[in-house]
């Protein structure tokens, strides 16, 4: 054990709640930058170069410099308050990973969509799946590009969203605004159990 | 809220019988990747990381039965894995229906020796756990 337990690493002794989420989204939508950003911990990263044959398979729609991608998970902690701390997965985009992504999936409490605003519709496989399963969900719009955004309404119609599920918008890279991101899922988990929330607390 | 795997540094003796000369590291982690103790020699953030990572392990090796079946695939088909690298070796043992053993030793491991104490380490581990009630662990995920 470390000699000197830093407030940013460790985990304070007064943690009791672990709560998983799942980091989601397409291919190149930002998941593991999101990951590293709000990880307090060196995050787990599982890359691999994409080859040849992937990159026919994963069209990164022009992303240049998209020369990796998650193969098995992104895995980063952020402690919240002093009695909630967050372990985020986040999971290949892609569908060939889905066998992987529903066992990676056990015991998570919610999970974050993140979205691409020029590409809404590859959204859509992994909000269908999360719906099936009960799973309660926000979308975050990965902003990185700055584009101009339509107004929320014809948003929340483009991905076909319940009224109730969060919509917001973040830049990965920027530790406030993913945090912002993740808080409105979380929010939103509490806000569906809340039986369950009051037990806990 | 229903709140994951908590962390169970009581159950640490549990893994001495783990510690061989060799042995770098052990895990005890839940099906949710989630930690549920570990040795000593291993520190609380490195630890979350090593459960994350053989819980992923564990994903695509029970994945992999699908292309090892006479065609009834059953996801249950996994045992273990076992992952040589140049630095050691890493096993993953399961360890009960919803928990995992993972150790991390030193290439000088004797393998016949050491696999057969893991293994009796996790049937203890088994045993105890299975006691354990868990929450998190709803049907929905």
């Amino acid at each position: 054990m470390g000699s000197e337990p830093s407030d940013e690493v460790y985990l304070a002794p007064t943690v009791r709640t672990a709560v998983k989420v799942l980091v989601l989204g397409p291919f190149a939508v930002g998941k593991s930058t999101f990951v590293g950003t709000l990880s307090e911990i060196p995050p787990l990263y599982t890359e691999e170069t994409i080859t040849r044959t992937g990159a026919v398979a994963d069209d990164p729609h022009g992303i240049s410099g998209k020369t990796t991608t998650t193969v098995a998970l992104d895995f980063g902690r952020r402690t919240l308050n002093d009695r909630l701390v967050l372990y985020m997965f986040g999971t290949p985009g892609q569908r060939r990973f889905l066998s992987l992504w529903e066992d990676l999936a056990y015991g998570s409490l919610g999970a974050l969509v993140l979205a691409d605003i020029a590409r809404i519709e590859e959204s859509f496989e992994i909000i269908g799946v999360l719906e099936e399963r009960g799973l309660p969900y926000a979308v975050a719009i990965n902003d990185f590009r700055n584009a101009e955004m339509p107004p929320d309404e014809e948003l929340r119609e483009a991905f076909d969203l319940l009224p109730e599920v969060p919509l917001v918008t973040c830049d990965a890279r920027e530790r406030d605004s993913a945090a912002r991101a993740m808080i409105s899922l979380v929010e939103h988990v509490l806000s569906v159990c809340p039986q369950q929330s009051q037990e806990s607390a | 809220m229903n709140t994951n795997t908590v962390r169970r540094p009581e159950l640490r003796w549990m893994l001495d019988d783990v510690l061989l000369p060799e042995v770098r590291s052990a895990v005890v982690l839940a099906r949710d990747g989630l930690v549920i103790t570990a040795t000593g020699e291993i520190d609380e953030a490195d630890a979350d990381r090593f459960a994350a990572c053989l819980a992923s392990l564990r994903a695509a090796s029970a994945a992999s039965a699908e292309f090892c079946t006479d065609g009834s695939t059953s996801e249950s088909a996994w045992n273990q894995t076992l992952v040589e690298l140049s630095t050691g070796y890493v096993f993953l043992i399961a360890a009960g229906p919803h928990a995992y053993l993972g150790v991390s030793t030193t290439k000088q491991v004797d393998m016949g020796p050491a696999t057969q104490r893991f293994h009796a380490v996790v049937q203890k581990l088994g045993a105890e756990l299975g006691t354990i009630p868990r929450s998190g662990d709803s049907e929905r995920s």
